[in-house]
């Protein structure tokens, strides 16, 4: 295949196209990346130690984000609970509903969130 | 835009591996590395003539496919995208190494200038070649890259049109002064017996 044609000043091809063409492909020809490119690719495009990956990720859709602000907030709340243990206010009201029973609560909400995260 | 030497045979293989790459397929993205890291190679090293840069330029290409893979139209061939980002990186590889580099090679070019050699021994293979080579390297950036498109790769005029998204007039007005150029340049070299010159004057 060639363009030659379409160029109406270069017409047929004559001894100086011939010449480029020659020494052009004999620069090249033999010429291989070595292996080392590939290997800087993958190190590159690996995870890196935080978890982020250099190819951008997809967006996320709205409700995978409301189930991360879920997640976050459950956690939250889990933590002022188990916070509250040791709070004296808190031991006060141990007799009506124990520590336990506010984690039954939360914990099956937070692993159905964790499932969806 | 077809291009000629483009089957679809081959569109629609690279569809595919793009698409297992899209779900996180590395094996694919290996694929599509191997069946083109020749061709990108190549033509980097014929632009930028250090084999250094033009593997570095190999690597950042197929970062930029890898990273861009989601907005990569599957329905088009992937060579003249692949091509075009070549040609962008060898572009801002050689402007940057004018830039800091051009004083250092000009006294290097100076010291290593070969001393006239005899006729005969310009007909050398070697030789010929290398002041070929040189004759091309010494074209502007734009003229280079459409005459190693045209001459190497033998894309058409439209086809480096479409790869470089310039006008098909500006590609050919390219070709003919880079041409005309050469053959001045060559005609001019001292190294060169007058025969051989004659041959393309």
């Amino acid at each position: 295949m060639s363009g030659h044609e379409l160029i109406p000043d270069v017409r047929r091809e004559d001894e100086l196209d011939r010449l480029i063409r020659w020494a052009l492909y004999n620069m090249v020809a033999h010429a291989r990346p070595s292996p080392a490119v590939w290997h800087n690719i993958r190190l590159q495009l690996s995870p890196s130690p935080s978890g982020a990956v250099v190819r951008k990720r997809q967006a996320r859709s709205s409700w995978q984000r409301s189930a991360h602000g879920l997640l976050t907030w459950t956690t939250s709340a889990l933590a002022y609970v188990f916070d509250q243990e040791w709070d004296e206010r808190f031991a006060k009201q141990r007799n009506s509903r124990r520590w336990y029973e506010y984690l039954a609560l939360v914990m099956p909400s937070m692993a159905a969130i964790t499932v969806i995260c | 835009m077809e291009l000629s030497w483009v089957t679809a045979k081959s569109i629609e293989e690279d569809r595919l591996l793009i698409a297992r790459t899209r779900r996180g397929d590395y094996i694919a993205f290996e694929s599509l590395y191997a069946k083109y890291k020749g061709q990108v190679y190549r033509t980097a090293l014929a632009i930028v003539r250090d084999q250094g840069a033009a593997e570095d330029i190999l690597q950042d290409c197929f970062i930029k496919v890898y990273t861009n893979i989601d907005r990569i139209d599957s329905s088009l061939p992937l060579v003249p995208w692949l091509y075009r980002v070549t040609v962008n990186l060898s572009y801002n590889w050689v402007t940057r190494r004018k830039r800091w580099l051009t004083p250092l090679e000009a006294v290097i070019d100076r010291l290593n200038m070969a001393p006239r050699i005899s006729p005969e021994q310009a007909l050398e293979e070697n030789e010929l070649q290398r002041v070929v080579q040189e004759a091309i390297y010494s074209l502007n950036f734009e003229q280079r890259v459409v005459l190693i498109l045209f001459y190497l790769t033998n894309f058409s005029i439209r086809e480096i049109a479409y790869i470089l998204d310039v006008p098909e007039g500006t590609v050919k007005s390219r070709l003919h002064y880079g041409r005309e150029k050469l053959r001045q340049r060559l005609l001019s070299d001292q190294r060169l017996t007058p025969g051989v010159a004659y041959e393309w004057s």
